[in-house]
C-alpha cells in the first residue's frame, strides 16, 4: 500500500512540476468547449443564392423576395447571364443558382408545363443537399399560397397530410446540447488514452523505468501506481467539463449524476487500460502517439459523435461493437439528455466492464519488466 | 571523504561467491552479444569489467540484474537462482545504469524516498537513512533540489547513494563515472572503496584503463567474449607489461 | 550542405531502423482515409423508428408499408400508447415515433386533411432534421398517389455542380488530406525534435558546430518526404477508391501540397521550439493545431455558419487555404492565376515560423 502511496505521488508531482502539461490539462478543456460549440454547427444557414431570370416577371420577382424573406438565403439578386453566375459559384461566391426560363409567368399562369432549373455548388454535398430541400420548400410555398388565393381554402380539392413536429430531448433545438456531451467524451477520451499512452514509453525513452524494473517492485503495484493518478485526473477533467456544461451551456443533467460518475469512471477504466496497453507495447513516445491517434480517429468517427451511425456501411457499424467510446456516447447522452436510467444502460454498462477488465489485464500481461 | 555504511547483519550464503555465472549467452538474432560467459565473484570484492564500447559490458550486467532476459546460461546472484528467483534477487542487489535514470523532475529527496519506500524502508527509517547518506556526500542542504538542475558528478554521486539504500549486498555499477571530471571520480572511488569495505560486493564496468588498477579483479571483455580474467598485477605480469591500459592495448592489437 | 547530408543521413538510418514506427506512418494514413471514405456519408439508412398506429386502416396500413419501403426507416416497435413511445426512445434508442391519428383514412377521404405527429429525438439534431426531411418526402409521395396528381406543376431540374452524383467523398477528402498532412508533417517533426530536447541529445547537436539551421531543417526533410509519400498514396486512393476527379493539374496539385508541407513543417518546428517533452509537443500539436484545423478549416462544418470572431481565426490556420486551393484544383480544375494567393499565404506562414522558431532555438542554446 505504501509503495501504491508513494508512487501516486510521484505520478502527481511529476504533472504538476511540468507546468506546461498542468496547464495544456486545465486548458484543453476550456479550449475545447469554447471552441467547438460555436463551430461544430452543422445546420446550413446562409445559403448564398443568385438568379438568372429571363423572364422578368412580377412572379420570379415575387419568388425572390420570398427568397429574401427566409432566414435561410443571402439572396445576391439577378445576375445578367448564366456565365455570370457561374463565375460567380468558381469563386465561391454563392451556393445556389435559380435560372427561370422566358415565359415562365405566362406559362404557369396557363398551366402549360414548365422548369425551375436549380444548380447546386455540390461540392458540400450537405449543403447542396439540404440547400435544395430549402429551395423547394420555398417554391412550394410560394405556389401553395398561389393556388390557396385562386380556390376556396375552405374546401381544398385534394387530400393533404400535415405533420406537427415536436421535438424531444432537446426542445429550443440548441445545437450546443448536441456537441457538448460528445465533447466532454472526447476530453475524458483524450485525457486518459494519450497521456498514459504516452507515460510509460516516456519512462523507457528516459531510462527511468530501469531504475524502477530493478527494485522488487510487483508488476500490479507499478501499474496501479500509475493508473490511480490519471484516472483521478481524468475524474476531475471530467467534472471540470461537467460544471463548465452547466455554468456556461446551461445543460443540465436530466438523469442522475451518481450514474453519470460511474459510467466515466468505468469508461476511464477502458481507457487508462488501453493507454498502458498500448505504452507497454510500444518502443517509442511517437509509435504510441500514432497508434492511440488512429484508435482515437477510428473510435470518434465510429461513434456517430459528427456523421450519422445510421449512414455508416453494416460492417462499421459491426465494428461499433468494439468501439468503447460508442458505448460510453449513447449512455451518455442518454442519461444527461433523456434522463435514462441504469436499467435503459445496463448494455453499455456491462459491454465497458468487460473491455475495463480485458484491457487491463492485456496491460498487465503485456508489462514486462524484463527485456526478452 | 568518509562514507558510514551501518554494518549489514551477514547473510547466510553457502558458497563465498555473490556472484556466479556460467555460459551466460545473450542473442539478438543473429548478433551475439554476449557469448558465452564464466567467471565468479567473491563477497565483498571489487570487480571490474573492462571493454570498449559494444563489447557486450551492459549487456551483460543488464542480464546480471534480471533486466534483460538471457539467452542461455545461469547464474547465481546473492545466492539465489537468476532464472527462478529474479524477485529475491532484486531485493539484494543495487543498480546504477550508464545512463542516469532517476526523474529529472523529482527533488533528490524525492527520488530517495520513491526507491526507499518500494524497497520497504520503514518510513522513520528511511529518512533517516537519506538524510545521514545526504550529509555524508555534502547534500544535505540541496535535498530539496530538483535533480534536473544539480551538475552531472552530484547525479552520479546521488544515484549511487540511491542504489546503496537499501544496503543491498551487491551493487552493480554501469560505467559510474564516464562523463564526470577526474575529481569527482576520485571522489566515486572512494565511495566504492568505503562501500567495499563493508562487504558489499561491488560489480563495477569501465572504459577507464586507470580504473582498472582500483579494482580488485578484473576482467577484459571483447565482442561479448570474456578474454582474460585476473588481478590488475597477475594481467600486467602475464602480458608483460606495466599497466592495464597496456594490457589492453596489447590484447586488442593481438 | 555537407553538414545537412550527414544530418540528414542520421535522421533517415534512424527512421529506417525503427521498422514499426515507419510501418504506422505509412499505413495509418491510408487506413483513415478508407475508414473516412466508407464511414463517412451524411445519407441515413435503416434509422431505427416507432410507429403508433392509433386507426389501423387500410389507408393507414399503407403508409407504414410506404414508410418501411423507402428503406430510410427501420420500425423496431409498434407501442400500443404514447407512454411507451417515452420508453422505446431511451430503451430502444429509436430516433423517430410517428403517431397516425385514429380514423385516418376516414378523415382523409372526407376532411382530406390529416395532421401526422412526428416525434424527433433531437439529441442528435442532424438525423433529426435529415429524417424529418424523408418523412416529409414520404408524405408527400403518398398524397399524390392518394390524389393522383402531383401537387407541384413546375418541373425543378436540380443540377449539381461539380459533384454531379453528390458524392460526399468530395467534401471529406480534401479535409481528410489536410489533416493527414498535418498528423505526419507537423506532429511527427514537433515530436522528433522534443525528442532531441528531451533525452538531452539536443544540446549536443546545438553545441556541436554545424549551422543549427542546418539542424532543424535536416529533422524536418525526412518526415516531409514521408508525408508527401503519404500524400500520393492518399490522393490515388482517393482518385481509385473514391473517383475523385483531379480536374485541374497534377503538377499544381503537387506543387500546393508542398508549399502546405512547408507550412505544417514550420508550424511543427515552432511548437517544438516551445516545449520541454514530447507529451507537451503533442498535446499542443493535437489542440493548437489538429482540432482547430478539423474545426475551423471548413472541412466538417461550414465557414460562415460560424461566429464572426471563429471565421477571422480560421484565417490564421493553414488548413482552410490549403483546403480551398486543393479543392479548387481538384473538383473545379482551376489553374496557377485562381489560387496563387493561397499558395502564397502558406508560403509566407512556413517563412515567419520557420524564423521564429530558429531565432528561439538560438536563444535555447
Amino acid at each position: 500500500m505504501r509503495v501504491i502511496l508513494i508512487l501516486i505521488k510521484k505520478e502527481f508531482l511529476q504533472v504538476f512540476r511540468n507546468s506546461l502539461l498542468w496547464k495544456i490539462l486545465l486548458l484543453a478543456p476550456l479550449a475545447e468547449f469554447l471552441l467547438f460549440p460555436y463551430t461544430a454547427d452543422y445546420e446550413i444557414k446562409n445559403v448564398h443564392i443568385a438568379f438568372v431570370d429571363h423572364d422578368r416577371s412580377q412572379m420570379t420577382s415575387d419568388i425572390l423576395s420570398k427568397f429574401s424573406a427566409s432566414q435561410y438565403f443571402i439572396n445576391h439578386g439577378i445576375v445578367n447571364s448564366r456565365t455570370d453566375a457561374e463565375d460567380m459559384m468558381q469563386a465561391d461566391e454563392i451556393d445556389f443558382i435559380i435560372e427561370f426560363p422566358a415565359d415562365f409567368e405566362r406559362s404557369v399562369i396557363t398551366q402549360e408545363p414548365t422548369k425551375i432549373g436549380i444548380t447546386a455548388n455540390a461540392i458540400n454535398t450537405v449543403k447542396a443537399g439540404l440547400g435544395s430541400e430549402y429551395v423547394q420548400r420555398v417554391l412550394a410555398d410560394y405556389l401553395m399560397g398561389m393556388s390557396e388565393n385562386a380556390q376556396n381554402p375552405l374546401q381544398p380539392q385534394v387530400a393533404q397530410l400535415v405533420t406537427t413536429n415536436v421535438y424531444w430531448f432537446n426542445e429550443q433545438m440548441n445545437y450546443k446540447n448536441v456537441i457538448v456531451p460528445g465533447l466532454l467524451i472526447i476530453l475524458v477520451t483524450l485525457i486518459g488514452a494519450y497521456i498514459t499512452a504516452l507515460n510509460i514509453v516516456r519512462e523507457k525513452e528516459l531510462g527511468t523505468i530501469e531504475q524502477v524494473n530493478v527494485t522488487p517492485i510487483k508488476k500490479w503495484q507499478f501499474l496501479l501506481g500509475k493508473m490511480i493518478p490519471f484516472w483521478i485526473l481524468g475524474m476531475a477533467e471530467f467534472c471540470i467539463g461537467l460544471v463548465i456544461m452547466k455554468l456556461v451551456f446551461g445543460i443540465s443533467i436530466q438523469g442522475s449524476l451518481l450514474l453519470l460518475l460511474g459510467l466515466t469512471a468505468v469508461y476511464l477504466l477502458v481507457m487508462l487500460g488501453l493507454g498502458f496497453f498500448i505504452s507497454s507495447v510500444s518502443r517509442n513516445q511517437l509509435q504510441a502517439m500514432f497508434i492511440v491517434f488512429f484508435l482515437f480517429i477510428l473510435f470518434v468517427m465510429l461513434s456517430g459523435t459528427f456523421t450519422p451511425v445510421e449512414g455508416m456501411p453494416d460492417w462499421a457499424e459491426y465494428l461499433n461493437y468494439f468501439n468503447p467510446m460508442s458505448f460510453f456516447m449513447s449512455a451518455m447522452k442518454t442519461v444527461i439528455l433523456k434522463g435514462s436510467t441504469v436499467d435503459n444502460i445496463r448494455d453499455q454498462f456491462i459491454a465497458l466492464s468487460v473491455m475495463a477488465v480485458i484491457l487491463n489485464t492485456a496491460a498487465l500481461l503485456s508489462y514486462r519488466d524484463k527485456v526478452q | 571523504m568518509k562514507v558510514r555504511l551501518p554494518f549489514r547483519p551477514q547473510q547466510a550464503i553457502d558458497t563465498p561467491y555473490s556472484i556466479q555465472v556460467e555460459g551466460l549467452t545473450k542473442r539478438f538474432g543473429e548478433f551475439t552479444a554476449v557469448n558465452h560467459i564464466s567467471f565468479e565473484v567473491k563477497k565483498g570484492e571489487i570487480f571490474g569489467f573492462l571493454g570498449a564500447n559494444g563489447a557486450g559490458k551492459t549487456t551483460a550486467i543488464r542480464m546480471l540484474c534480471s533486466l534483460l532476459q538471457p539467452t542461455e546460461g545461469k547464474a547465481m546472484i546473492a545466492g539465489y537462482d537468476l532464472a527462478t528467483q529474479p524477485k529475491l534477487i532484486k531485493r539484494h542487489i543495487g543498480y546504477m545504469s550508464q545512463k542516469f535514470s532517476l526523474y529529472d523532475d523529482l527533488t533528490i529527496f524525492e527520488n530517495m524516498q520513491l526507491f526507499g519506500t518500494i524497497y520497504g524502508i520503514p518510513r522513520k527509517e528511511l529518512k533517516d537513512r537519506i538524510f545521514s547518506r545526504l550529509e555524508d556526500l555534502h547534500l544535505a542542504d540541496k535535498s530539496k533540489t530538483l535533480v534536473a538542475s544539480i551538475p552531472l558528478g552530484w547525479k552520479q554521486k546521488l544515484a549511487f547513494a540511491t542504489a546503496m539504500l537499501h544496503r543491498p549486498d551487491i551493487v552493480f555499477l554501469d560505467e559510474p563515472t564516464s562523463g564526470v571530471d577526474p575529481i569527482v571520480r576520485r571522489e566515486f572511488w572512494n565511495l566504492i572503496y568505503e562501500a567495499a569495505s563493508h562487504g558489499v560486493t561491488i560489480f563495477v564496468t569501465t572504459h577507464y584503463m586507470d580504473e582498472a588498477e582500483y579494482c580488485g579483479r578484473i576482467s577484459i571483455m571483447s565482442h561479448g567474449e570474456l578474454k582474460l580474467i585476473g588481478t590488475p598485477t597477475e594481467l600486467k605480469e602475464q602480458m608483460q607489461v606495466d599497466s592495464i591500459e597496456k594490457v589492453f592495448v596489447k590484447y586488442v592489437v593481438r | 550542405m555537407k553538414e545537412l547530408r550527414q544530418i540528414l543521413k542520421k535522421e533517415f538510418t534512424h527512421i529506417f531502423r525503427d521498422r514499426i514506427t515507419l510501418f504506422l506512418v505509412l499505413a495509418i494514413p491510408i487506413m483513415l482515409v478508407l475508414l473516412f471514405g466508407f464511414t463517412i456519408s451524411t445519407d441515413i439508412h435503416h434509422a431505427t423508428i416507432s410507429v403508433l398506429d392509433l386507426s389501423n386502416d387500410s389507408q393507414s396500413k399503407a403508409l407504414v408499408d410506404k414508410i418501411t419501403a423507402s428503406g430510410y426507416f427501420e420500425v423496431v416497435s409498434y407501442p400500443k400508447s404514447e407512454q411507451e413511445i417515452d420508453n422505446d426512445f431511451k430503451d430502444k434508442n429509436i430516433k423517430l415515433a410517428i403517431i397516425i391519428p385514429s380514423a385516418f383514412e376516414e378523415q382523409l377521404t372526407n376532411e382530406k386533411f390529416v395532421t401526422i405527429q412526428i416525434i424527433s429525438d433531437v439529441s442528435d439534431m442532424n438525423v433529426a432534421s435529415i429524417l424529418n426531411n424523408y418523412v416529409k418526402a414520404i408524405l408527400n409521395d403518398f398524397t399524390n398517389d392518394f390524389n393522383g396528381t402531383a401537387t407541384m406543376p413546375i418541373e425543378l431540374c436540380t443540377q449539381m455542380m461539380y459533384n454531379p452524383e453528390a458524392n460526399s467523398v468530395y467534401m471529406f477528402v480534401p479535409g481528410i488530406i489536410t489533416l493527414i498532412m498535418i498528423i505526419v508533417t507537423a506532429l511527427m517533426s514537433s515530436i522528433t525534435l522534443a525528442r532531441e530536447v528531451e533525452t538531452g541529445t539536443m544540446r549536443m547537436l546545438l553545441i556541436a558546430p554545424v549551422n543549427k539551421a542546418w539542424v532543424v531543417v535536416g529533422k524536418v526533410i525526412p518526415y516531409m518526404i514521408l508525408s508527401f509519400i503519404s500524400t500520393i498514396t492518399i490522393i490515388v486512393i482517393s482518385v481509385l477508391v473514391f473517383k475523385m476527379p483531379i480536374k485541374g493539374s497534377v503538377w499544381l496539385l503537387l506543387a500546393v501540397c508542398i508549399v502546405f508541407m512547408l507550412t505544417s513543417a514550420s508550424f511543427g518546428t515552432a511548437i517544438s521550439s516551445l516545449v520541454k517533452t514530447q507529451i507537451d509537443a503533442m498535446m499542443i500539436t493535437m489542440m493548437g493545431l489538429f482540432l482547430p484545423t478539423a474545426l475551423l478549416s471548413g472541412f466538417l462544418f461550414p465557414i460562415d455558419n460560424m461566429p464572426y470572431f471563429f471565421q477571422v481565426l480560421a484565417n490564421i490556420f493553414p488548413g482552410k487555404w490549403f483546403i480551398i486551393a486543393i479543392k479548387d484544383v481538384m473538383l473545379k480544375g482551376s489553374g496557377f492565376f485562381d489560387i496563387w494567393l493561397y499558395m502564397l499565404i502558406l508560403f509566407a506562414m512556413a517563412a515567419i515560423l520557420m524564423t521564429v522558431s530558429l531565432i528561439r532555438l538560438d536563444k535555447r542554446r
